[in-house]
């Protein structure tokens, strides 16, 4: 069958730039005549793969740079140090060498301090919550349970998506904030359990109050935010009876000391 | 959207479909599932190159999928995913000479290829030829087309952002290039009979 439209109006169609009357037309025409369809299909297929060559290309750099920056958190280059040479030299200058080298030790401390920052520290401590078997879970809380032991921590926050955050309870809170850790997103961590920390605060209670801390610790020092991760190591080295408190030795803690000054 | 949060499987979807924050939603993705596909293609004999290999591919099927309305919302954007990977890795496995690899994945494997994705993988095949085709274009075609099909620029757009003197003009030239891709694939009888068989097969 003959064609009555050429290729230029079969894309203003596709583009959707037909008018209305000669749209209707071409609809028409193309029930009935399976060239015109062959050669929209053609079209159409043609203009996909022009899509698909830009998502190529998107696809290609967020790889790139999600590899380079999953790289980055693993690599660590070692501090290369120059050999001295051997001499025969008067014992003042052993003086001075000794002065050398203890300030070297002092700049190789420091530099081991500064080295670990935040990002690094939390890679480091950062350890999957538990959950702990214990009874009285209402629905949603087991409902985002099983959610959270399976690993499926996307479908986590679908499930509480139509909910208002002033509903969630603590165990949900610091499943949902542990969630986010897990999806590497802790600014999203920090909104779940700043108010897991913040109920506690307003209502008395100290509902996963340990594990808020820690958890809450942790994500700041992924957002590199010190003076808060500082605070709460603090609170967290200092009490005795804390669950977490052996997770933080007092290097680290005063690695993120060094870290608020800065 | 809020790029420090956790997005949902529909708003990816959204995003995507809308073709609003591509780049977000593809990186959402890499974070939520780069490790569980990563791990797939080790855990089978695969390098890390390998899975980086086939996890682009795999990005790029989901979102042909989603692009040419066959992705069914029912299912989660993980299962789709992992789908297509596996899919993807053993068919690379076995273009691989190497038996030992093949038995030991098929002994342990039933692959079931669920149908849409097998049509997505067959389209494809046949995007890619054009993609080649579409190459070999002239600077100024690879953006014009580029600007309107992907970037959803408007004709007015284009003509500010490339500089051309009216709309009109940029339709002309449009076409022009359009035509160009079209006389290339059609003057190739190998490639166009290649084109075609992907789209009946796609359908």
């Amino acid at each position: 069958m003959e064609n009555r439209f050429d290729d230029q109006k079969i894309l203003d169609y596709l583009d959707g730039v037909l008018e209305e009357g000669e749209k209707r037309l071409f609809e028409n025409e193309l029930e009935n005549n399976s060239d015109l369809q062959e050669r929209l299909d053609l079209l159409l297929f043609t203009i996909n793969a022009i899509k698909l060559k830009g998502y190529k290309h998107t696809i290609r750099q967020v790889q790139q740079d999600f590899i380079q920056e999953k790289l980055e958190n693993k690599k660590f280059t070692p501090f290369a140090t120059p050999k001295l040479e051997r001499k025969k030299i008067p014992l003042l200058f052993w003086g001075k060498v000794a002065a050398a080298v203890s300030l070297l030790v002092l700049f190789g401390f420091i530099f081991y301090l500064l080295r670990t920052d935040g990002p690094s520290l939390y890679e480091g401590k950062y350890i999957s919550y538990e959950i702990a078997t214990e009874r009285g879970f209402s629905e949603q809380e087991n409902h985002l349970e099983p959610l959270f032991l399976q690993g499926e921590f996307r479908q986590m926050f679908q499930a509480i998506a139509a909910r208002d955050a002033e509903q969630l309870s603590a165990k949900e809170l610091l499943l949902l904030g542990n969630a986010a850790l897990e999806l590497d997103s802790a600014t999203a961590s920090l909104t779940y359990l700043r108010k897991l920390d913040e109920n506690n605060k307003n209502s008395g209670t100290d509902s996963f109050q340990d594990e808020a801390d820690f958890f809450l610790a942790l994500t700041y020092l992924k957002l590199k935010d010190y003076q808060a991760a500082y605070q709460l190591v603090d609170k967290i080295r200092s009490d005795e009876r804390h669950k977490y408190r052996g997770n933080f030795s007092g290097l680290d803690q005063l690695s993120i000391r060094i870290r608020t000054l800065f | 959207m809020n790029k420090g949060k956790v997005w949902t499987d529909q708003e990816i979807l959204d995003e995507i479909s809308g073709a609003n924050q591509i780049n977000e939603a593809v990186r959402q993705i890499y974070l939520g599932y780069y490790e569980i596909l990563e791990n797939y293609v080790l855990q089978n004999n695969g390098s890390e190159a390998d899975a980086a290999d086939t996890i682009q591919e795999t990005m790029l099927v989901f979102l042909n999928l989603i692009e040419t309305g066959k992705y069914r919302e029912e299912a989660s954007i993980k299962s789709v995913l992992y789908g297509i990977n596996r899919n993807l890795w053993l068919t690379t496995l076995r273009k691989r000479k190497s038996r030992e690899n093949r038995h030991g994945i098929y002994e342990k494997e039933q692959v079931q290829v669920d149908y849409d994705v097998s049509k997505s993988l067959a389209e494809i095949e046949g995007y890619q030829l054009i993609m080649a085709l579409f190459e070999k274009l002239g600077e100024k075609c690879k953006r014009i087309l580029t600007l309107f099909y992907y970037e959803d620029f408007s004709m007015k757009e284009i003509a500010e952002a490339e500089e051309f003197s009216s709309e009109q003009v940029v339709r002309n030239k449009k076409f022009k290039c359009m035509k160009q891709l079209t006389d290339q694939l059609e003057g190739n009888r190998n490639l166009y009979e290649m084109v075609r068989n992907a789209l009946k097969d796609g359908k």
